[in-house]
């Protein structure tokens, strides 16, 4: 996987004590077309601090194009912004 | 007693580095020769940190961008973002306080830590040590080297021994084989000046000096020469203090303008947003100053002051640049000027002291000195562009200058305790 660290639009659940538990997303492919991605399983989350920004990171997998992938998204704490991390 | 200093390696690099491969940049800045550096149309121009392999090609801390690009061509440079610099720096110290709630933050990179009382939880130090230097290169990315001894002078030399990535340990009994052998001038304390008398004196290593004669040192430095003789044989008996114990001498902020300034009415403008920040800054300390100095730095690099002793201890903006002006009109020879800089020392309280037959004891003063305290918690409140002097409307200058993110930041490469 390679960081792209793309800033995306996401509809997230916010469930009491629970970190937050992102359902869908939306982001530009290659060819700058704009693509709806429902998450299908959410394997695991860690927290993050690299370079001291508190982040969590949200490890999924998702079919896009007919084809089972794993992504990586992230939350920005500090900033409350979503982003597609790694894929 | 067991210290320990930890010293994050070339920080500003290896921080803007982190947050680079974060955002998705493709290569690690600090395997290629890069450098950390402010704007050159500003006239900041100068190497703020550089990497490992930029030192190579004779890029030093402190010289000009054209210099050190003439050396490297490809040298990749990038803007200094003191807004992450802190975030990365505050996030190392909360790791450092879960092992130790005696913490002295020396400057945004390194701090000593006082281990002693938390041997009983965590164990060996130099284990403890190990395990620190991994949790932050794991969970912020970023390499560190700690050196730990037995006071906090050994501490700091040892972490200074090889880097990066590294635990040193440097107790007394090692001083011998680890510290003696080095040149003089790595001796903390010893710089450029110092080090140039020592070697006249075919003193070259910090060996040599340990070995001399006290007396001798300190007839050749006066007590600064004792101070290096002792440091020279491991003996420090400053304890560790917290950073808001430590304190503080003097509040001072100075700037390189974009421009040279040959009118007086603009050093004015400018003598005034510096006094506007060292204001603030001493009222934050809740202290009053007496003694007011200016600093110029002409176009040809000429640096000269001038300073003046009151009778009264001030704490207002409007009071400082008043002297600050005087002292302006006093030493100003008509050069152009490159640098300005306002500072103030010697501090005390206003509570009992000899008023003065000329002082202005109307109540206009009073009520002006309470104004100041509301515009300080007005610019608290709502942010420091909230209120400005008329004076800067419409005009180059900005209304508060000097320091970086609002004056709080902490610099780089150590502050004095």
């Amino acid at each position: 996987m390679k960081i792209l660290a793309e800033p995306i639009d996401t509809i997230v659940m916010f469930k009491g004590r629970e970190r937050p538990i992102p359902y869908k997303f939306k982001y530009a492919d290659y060819n700058g077309i704009r693509r709806e991605i429902k998450i299908d399983k959410i394997l695991y989350t860690e927290e993050s601090k690299l370079a001291g920004e508190k982040a969590f990171i949200y490890s999924c997998q998702s079919f896009i194009s007919n084809e089972q992938k794993r992504y990586e998204l992230k939350y920005i704490v500090g900033e409350c912004r979503w982003e597609l991390y790694k894929m | 007693m067991i210290v320990m200093h930890i010293d994050a390696n070339s920080a500003y690099l290896s921080w803007t580095a982190v947050s680079l491969l974060e955002k998705g940049y493709p290569i690690d800045i600090r395997n290629i020769p890069s450098a950390i550096a402010g704007n050159p149309d500003n006239r900041h121009g100068i190497i703020l940190t550089k990497s490992i392999p930029a030192k190579k090609y004779g890029i030093k801390t402190g010289e000009s961008l054209l210099e050190a690009r003439k050396k490297c061509p490809e040298l990749l440079v990038f803007p200094p973002d003191y807004d992450l610099y802190l975030m990365c720096s505050n996030a190392m110290f909360k790791i450092l306080f879960e092992y130790s709630p005696l913490i002295q933050r020396y400057s945004i990179d390194e701090c000593f830590m006082d281990y002693t009382t938390s041997q009983e939880k965590f164990g060996d130090p130099v284990q403890t040590a190990y395990s620190i230097k991994n949790r932050i290169k794991g969970e912020l990315g970023f390499t560190v080297n700690i050196g730990v001894s037995c006071n906090k002078l050994l501490a700091k030399m040892g972490s200074e021994l090889k880097k990066p990535d590294m635990v040193h340990t440097l107790f007394k009994d090692e001083i011998n084989e680890k510290m003696w052998k080095l040149p003089i001038e790595e001796l903390f304390m010893v710089g450029r000046a110092t080090a140039k008398k020592l070697r006249k004196i075919n003193i070259n290593t910090i060996g040599d000096l340990a070995n001399a004669d006290r007396l001798h040192i300190k007839a050749l430095l006066k007590s600064h020469g004792e101070l290096i003789w002792d440091y020279a044989n491991g003996i420090d008996y400053s304890p560790v203090v917290k950073s808001d114990d430590v304190m503080q001498k003097g509040v001072g902020n100075s700037i390189t303008t974009a421009y040279d300034i040959a009118e007086s009415k603009e050093a004015y403008m400018v003598l005034l947003s510096l006094c506007e920040r060292t204001a603030t800054r001493l009222r934050k300390i809740n202290q009053k100053a007496s003694l007011v100095r200016i600093q110029l730095k002409t176009n040809t690099f000429i640096r000269y002051s001038h300073q003046i002793q009151l009778q009264e201890f001030i704490d207002s903006a409007s009071d400082i640049y008043r002297y600050s002006c005087l002292l302006f009109d006093k030493c100003w020879k008509g050069e152009k000027l490159r640098q300005l800089g306002v500072s103030v020392s010697k501090f005390g309280k206003n509570e009992n002291h000899q008023i003065s037959m000329f002082d202005d004891l109307s109540e206009e003063t009073e009520r002006n000195s309470k104004l100041e305290y509301v515009i300080d918690d007005i610019r608290n409140k709502f942010g420091e562009g909230a209120l400005i002097r008329g004076t800067f409307a419409n005009s180059k200058v900005k209304p508060i200058q000097g320091g970086v993110n609002d004056g709080n930041y902490i610099m780089m490469g150590g502050h004095e305790s």
